[in-house]
């Protein structure tokens, strides 16, 4: 699926490698023509696709909530730790939606829309945080296994297995319980876990990028490994690795939110936060109480599916 | 073929005891006294000592190590912590037989709706029904199984009497209305699968078409039927068959927020509940009983596809 991503890409390089192998002088010139059509191509990417439907649309949700979480201010300016009141002083307690309480109120009289507004904040810290380094993790990881293959490989790649075999959610369950509940140790279990599968996508776009004329012929000039994996494969490799960076991200919007659902959030929980909020709330919907629950349940959904959208676009780009 | 199983066992092996090594280390590189957070922090001395003799922390490393290896070969994960006298493996067991009618049912109806989904989409390339099951999957794999979980309970559950709010029927239920409770969890794995496994369908499916064999096939006049039940569907399906060897452990143990959602007694439950009461013997025995579940599943994808694809068995060998 993600092998044959930067044809494009690796013929530019490829027309110019035999030129740099039969005219020295003129070498200098034809890697700026290399990297300018390199240039040119993600430009050309760049153009179809910001005018692709599913990425607007995904940026747009995604923008409004990265809005949510840093200024929530400018979109409500309700306390989401306080009761509502109306102007008599009496509490708005568990109404349904209203022009007083655009979602409603919960079962202790807190606007549902603020909540919202405000829960956007600690899965948009959290999240990508951990997917970065995750991707940093993962990426040198997989190149180190791609291009060196061997044993070093055989070692890493049977290690990716075997946490790749219990679901995710149970292990950072057994990690969370062992070492306590907090942010640091959140990020750090869902980086950890993350890793593994981002180092077998990378791994796999490595070893067909490292089978290409230009890296043997690099190889031939006698450049350092180093050199090679980083000068030579990890620029055709981008494409893959955002990608896998976008999909990681909506994986550990998923992941953080099923753990706060479950009990395994570091904050308060009179703090605003999607997940928290529906497992506080849930067992209402029986009694027809839904709106705390389904508007933040839907807030999650929503994110998650704007994420999806846009990974699915850059994939598509970059294929194109 | 006999080759291509042993090797394939040894490499499962390999990985079990990489798992048996990364469980075994948790507790020991944790900050802290694990012993003293799982009794409690007013625990008497000589409770604390007892915890920490049923974990086996006082042992060395290799020793605590060598234990949980004999553990999971015998299957005998001591008794749970916090219900004395119950077995780890009994409570494992049951539970496991709950997510197993769950499991069962959902496969029932993710696996033909999917694979036709597919099928269908690959069949009309292009097309709005291509587009519409391939967006629609996009977009409803990504949603935890929680948030589509009280979604249903809301539009489905409280306003129409047939759905049921808990997953688990009553005692001595017949089998209908086992079922009947069991519809809402098994529509949420629907929804999150059926994109998922018709996209995984609908790719194998393309490749396969695209091929010599089946352009070959179709120049010989053999009819578009006779086609993909002769030459696409065995090929096409290898990805599909991997996809839900890999995806069974996670329906087994990972549908945590499924089953707190519909207060359904499963394996994933039952590995939170034992998070929660710092039971960390019952806590390790279910994480392991799933990682084993995930290998043999994924063993059994991949000894199918060696029998649907001869060339599979050499090629996985590399």
């Amino acid at each position: 699926m993600t092998d044959d991503h930067n044809d494009d890409i690796t013929n530019g390089t490829d027309g110019a490698a035999p030129g740099a192998v039969n005219e020295n002088s003129s070498a200098k010139d034809i890697e700026e023509a290399a990297v300018a059509t390199r240039k040119q191509i993600a430009k050309e990417q760049r153009r179809v696709l910001f005018r692709t439907p599913g990425f607007i649309i995904g940026s747009a949700i995604l923008l409004f909530w990265v809005v949510s979480a840093i200024f929530p201010t400018l979109i409500t300016d309700t306390d989401p730790k306080a009761t509502v009141r109306l102007d008599d002083g009496s509490a708005l307690i568990r109404e349904g939606p209203s022009a007083d309480a655009w979602f409603g109120t919960d079962t202790i009289g807190r606007d549902v829309f603020a909540r919202v507004i405000h829960g956007a904040e600690p899965v948009l810290v959290v999240s990508p945080i951990a997917t970065i380094l995750a991707i940093i993790a993962g990426t040198l990881v997989g190149l180190a296994m791609g291009y060196y293959l061997g044993w070093v490989d055989e070692v890493l790649s049977r290690i990716v297995e075997s946490i790749l075999s219990i679901p995710v959610i149970l292990t950072a369950i057994l990690v969370i319980f062992t070492f306590g509940q907090s942010t640091p140790v959140i990020i750090g279990t869902v980086a950890l876990l993350f890793t593994a599968p981002i180092a077998r996508t990378v791994r796999a776009a490595t070893i067909s990028e490292a089978q290409l004329d230009y890296v043997t012929s690099a190889k031939m000039r006698g450049e350092s490994s180093l050199f090679i994996i980083t000068r030579e494969i990890l620029p055709n490799i981008t494409g893959v690795i955002v990608v896998e960076m976008t999909v990681r991200l909506g994986y550990a919007v998923f992941t953080v939110a099923t753990l706060a659902f479950i009990g395994f959030s570091a904050g308060d929980i009179t703090e605003p936060d999607w997940g928290v909020d529906v497992s506080q709330q849930w067992e209402r919907i029986v009694g027809d109480v839904w709106w705390p629950t389904i508007f933040p349940a839907l807030a999650i959904a929503s994110l998650v599916i704007a994420v999806n959208l846009v990974a699915d676009s850059i994939d598509r780009a970059t294929k194109s | 073929m006999a080759r291509f199983i042993l090797r394939r066992l040894g490499l499962s092996l390999i990985t079990l005891l990489i798992i048996l090594v990364i469980v075994t280390l948790i507790p020991n590189i944790a900050p802290g006294d694990p012993a003293r957070k799982i009794a409690g922090g007013t625990a008497s001395p000589e409770r604390l000592m007892s915890v920490r003799e049923s974990l086996g922390l006082d042992d060395s490393v290799a020793e605590q190590l060598s234990n949980l290896f004999v553990s999971v070969f015998t299957l005998d994960f001591g008794d749970s912590f916090t219900k004395p006298g119950e077995s780890v493996m009994g409570l494992v067991t049951s539970s496991l037989w709950t997510s197993g009618k769950l499991v069962l049912f959902a496969l029932v109806l993710v696996l033909p709706l999917s694979i036709a989904g597919g099928l269908l989409a690959a069949y009309r390339k292009d097309t709005w029904i291509d587009r519409t099951i391939v967006n629609s999957g996009l977009a409803m794999s990504s949603i935890p199984e929680f948030v589509a979980g009280v979604i249903f309970l809301t539009v489905l559950a409280v306003p129409i009497d047939f759905f049921k709010v808990g997953a688990d029927a009553p005692d001595g239920s017949g089998v209908f209305t086992q079922l009947q409770h069991l519809l809402l969890p098994a529509f949420v794995i629907l929804t999150v699968y059926f994109g998922y496994i018709a996209r995984v369908t609908r790719a194998g499916t393309i490749a396969a078409l695209e091929s010599d064999y089946a352009r070959t096939a179709f120049m010989k006049g053999i009819s578009t039927g006779a086609v993909f039940r002769k030459h696409v569907v065995r090929n096409a399906l290898q990805p599909t068959v991997a996809v839900v060897g890999t995806q069974l452990g996670y329906m087994f143990g990972g549908m945590v927020g499924l089953e707190i959602v519909f207060n359904y007694p499963g394996l994933g439950k039952l590995i939170l509940n034992a998070a929660q009461d710092a039971d960390y013997p019952l806590l390790r025995g279910g994480v392991l009983v799933v990682a084993i579940i995930y290998m043999l599943a994924t063993l059994a994808a991949d000894l199918i596809i060696a029998w649907m694809n001869p060339r599979a068995r050499v090629l996985t060998e590399g």
